[in-house]
């Protein structure tokens, strides 16, 4: 069914730290290949418009001017913003989260490593200060994933190694 | 140890640092070509600044399946070393390495896992041995971790506390092989990057 489509769509890839905004007829925002990053993805059914952060970091305190879409905390408040310029609307936005695993890294080095669940926290509570519920979830675990927005209809697909693709 | 070297400043001229670092490849390679009884040589090194987001696309893009072996490095200097194997590849350096028929390994379980973390290991102490009797700082490896599944994935949690000082790093990039290209790999060196090379 995807794969059918792959000629009629046009992917948008979102690497880390970056943030995009579409409202391209048959555009498929894209995060590949995310581990403990985190693919938020938003989607306004009337206009149709969507946007996805694909964030590295859980909180920037203070300001980094240089790219605030790589922090959990600044990352929500900023695609809000573009999405309104695209002609969203803050009330009508679905936000789905997928990614925040677990990679399974070596004993001693694990403290660092927490950072698929750090995003995640970071991330849920941006939302929520800014009054935004969550309509689907396919996070943590400890397989990467690659997490696809399609533009016309505001399904996310997510693929991991070895497993079948599941939409949220 | 080469005159100039200002490590203690965390400070390295550029050519003195892909001296440094090159020399520590070669000698990871001295490591693994011992553990394997074949000759593994450098097919190609570079020390080259680059946006860090685009670090998994070196390895065949962030969606390629690949093995990673992972070590810290904590010391003087903090940095992210990496193994990365094809993981065909991988399988066939675990069969000849319990001396098992070449096409028996087809899965990463605990067994495959610790050999590879093993090579790992060797592949670390070497390279770290030879940036400590280089610089006389003195450098440790952490317990290998070893993965597959996504480039991305594997590379960005490690990446992440890159970027969070900077979007731009620098990196060792070594491929090697032995002449009968039955060993072959990519090594990836990120020091940290309040290290810096000018």
């Amino acid at each position: 069914m995807v794969t059918t489509m792959a000629s009629t769509t046009e992917s948008i890839v979102v690497g880390m730290g970056e943030l995009k905004v579409s409202r391209v007829s048959g555009g498929v925002l894209v995060c590949v290949g995310i581990g403990s990053c985190i693919a938020i993805c938003a989607y306004d059914p009337l206009t149709r418009v969507g946007g996805m952060a694909h964030v590295v970091l859980p909180r920037c305190e203070g300001k980094d001017g240089k790219n605030p879409a790589k922090y959990g905390n600044l990352a929500v408040p900023l695609l809000i913003e573009e999405m309104i310029k695209l002609g969203g609307a803050k009330s009508r936005l679905v936000v789905k989260l997928a990614g925040g695993a677990q990679m399974t890294l070596a004993s001693g080095v694990k403290n660092v490593f927490n950072t698929g669940e750090r995003n995640l926290a970071e991330v849920i509570a941006a939302l929520d200060k800014e009054g935004i519920p969550i309509t689907a979830t396919e996070t943590g675990g400890n397989k990467g994933r690659t997490v696809r927005l399609f533009l016309d209809t505001g399904k996310v697909l997510v693929t991991s190694v070895g497993q079948e693709p599941k939409e949220i | 140890m080469p005159d100039g070297i200002a490590l203690n400043t965390l400070n390295l001229k550029g050519p003195i640092a892909a001296e440094v670092f090159g020399g520590g490849i070669s000698n990871a390679m001295t490591g693994l070509s011992q553990m394997v009884g074949r000759d593994i040589k450098i097919t190609q090194l570079s020390f080259k600044r680059v946006m860090v987001k685009d670090i998994p696309n070196l390895f065949g893009g962030p969606e390629n399946l690949i093995i990673g072996v992972y070590l810290s490095i904590t010391g003087y200097a903090n940095g992210h070393m990496v193994v990365i194997y094809d993981p065909q590849t991988a399988f066939d350096l675990i069969d000849l390495l319990l001396s098992q028929p070449q096409g028996t390994t087809r899965e990463l379980s605990d067994m495959e896992q610790s050999v590879l973390g093993e090579v790992g290991n060797i592949m670390g102490s070497f390279f770290l041995n030879h940036i400590a009797n280089t610089t006389g700082l003195s450098f440790q490896p952490s317990p290998p971790a070893v993965m597959m599944d996504m480039a991305g994935a594997i590379l960005d949690s490690a990446l992440g506390s890159v970027l969070e000082i900077d979007d731009y790093t620098y990196i060792v990039e070594t491929t090697f092989g032995s002449p009968d290209r039955q060993v072959t790999g990519a090594f990836l060196i990120v020091p940290a990057p309040e290290m810096e090379f000018v």
